[in-house]
């Protein structure tokens, strides 16, 4: 299998990678009462922050989800396809940069406001879509109605 | 004790090389064999063989590094015995899902019917990672080395789900293109 050849060559990857990569494994086996210690104070926190809220009667947020990098532009959203271009086509149109960011867990409500990318990053236009340069690649945005 | 010391162990034909790598390393092993078998007997005999792999190895093998050199042995290891298991429908584990994640990263190109020899793909694979940013290699590494949940590699750099697996889904989109242009054929 294809997908198995590739799985197979990372395994022979420099040790320096593994290394650099390696998990806390001290972590994995967790003293029992360490464990139920740890489970325990959460439990303490989580009653001291929910049950004053409770009574107060006070409307909670939403609370945050995971989303997907998205952007904000031309009054509308758009989401991330996950299509990626190495180097910047003859089409992308400059449109400006990401002047504000929101935090991951929120969807950008302003004109060259995202989620993800850092402010400063460079916005073009390409076709209906939209891409920005981050990290040396130039990722595809869609706008969101037309996205599955 | 020095990974020093424990190599020279087994090159003196000390057993307790073998008590020494496994005080310092089993969690290790057994970290990266039970992500491939999700089962904690399979995982402790392939860590088991590992240390015997290592004891017929060193000497002549001197590794510079001690833990991905067991690491790389107790991951063929488990490899092997999951393919064993899947031919008997009793594998598990992150595997298939990494497979089909990486299935994305398969370069499109088919015009050439010679296939790329595997010491090729390693090389252009370790460029690849060399040259991604080091929050990008880590998480990579983290999920096709050594087999990690996704929520587990969340935790660990305090990042969230989504912002791993869009690093995972980017780096992959990566993966192909750089495939495709080095003319990787697989």
């Amino acid at each position: 299998m294809k997908s198995e050849m590739i799985l197979n060559a990372i395994g022979q990857i420099d040790d320096s990678f593994i290394e650099e990569a390696a998990p806390k494994v001290n972590t994995i086996k967790k003293r029992g009462w360490v464990k139920w210690g740890a489970i325990a104070a959460c439990a303490v926190l989580m009653l001291s922050i929910f049950i004053p809220k409770l009574f107060t009667n006070i409307e909670d947020k939403p609370t945050p989800g995971d989303l997907r990098p998205m952007i904000f532009v031309n009054d509308t959203l758009y989401l991330d396809t996950g299509k990626v271009y190495q180097h910047k086509l003859d089409n992308f149109i400059y449109i400006g940069e990401v002047t504000s960011v929101v935090s991951e867990n929120e969807e950008p409500a302003e004109n060259f406001q995202a989620n993800y990318v850092s402010v400063g990053s460079e916005v073009y236009q390409y076709g209906e879509n939209i891409i920005i340069f981050v990290n040396d690649i130039y990722s595809e945005y869609q706008k969101a109605e037309e996205t599955p | 004790m020095d990974d020093c010391k424990i190599v020279d162990l087994y090159w003196a034909r000390s057993e307790s090389a073998i008590a020494e790598t496994s005080s310092k390393y089993s969690k290790y092993c057994t970290y990266i064999s039970y992500n491939i078998l999700r089962n904690k007997e399979d995982a402790d005999e392939c860590v088991n063989d590992t240390y015997l792999c290592a004891w017929k190895a060193m000497p002549p093998q001197r590794p510079s590094l001690l833990s991905t050199f067991l690491g790389k042995i107790t991951r063929n290891l488990s490899l092997n015995k999951y393919k064993h298991y899947t031919a008997e429908k009793r594998g598990a584990g992150q595997i298939e899902i990494a497979l089909s994640e990486l299935e994305n990263c398969i370069p499109s190109n088919t015009n050439i019917e010679q296939t790329t020899d595997e010491i090729l793909l390693v090389e252009v694979i370790n460029n690849f990672v060399s040259a991604l940013p080091k929050e990008s290699r880590i998480v990579f590494v983290r999920r096709y080395w050594y087999l990690s949940e996704i929520k587990e590699i969340a935790e660990q750099y305090g990042m969230s789900e989504s912002k791993v697996k869009s690093i995972l889904f980017r780096t992959r989109n990566r993966l192909k293109l750089y495939l495709e242009k080095e003319g990787i054929i697989l």
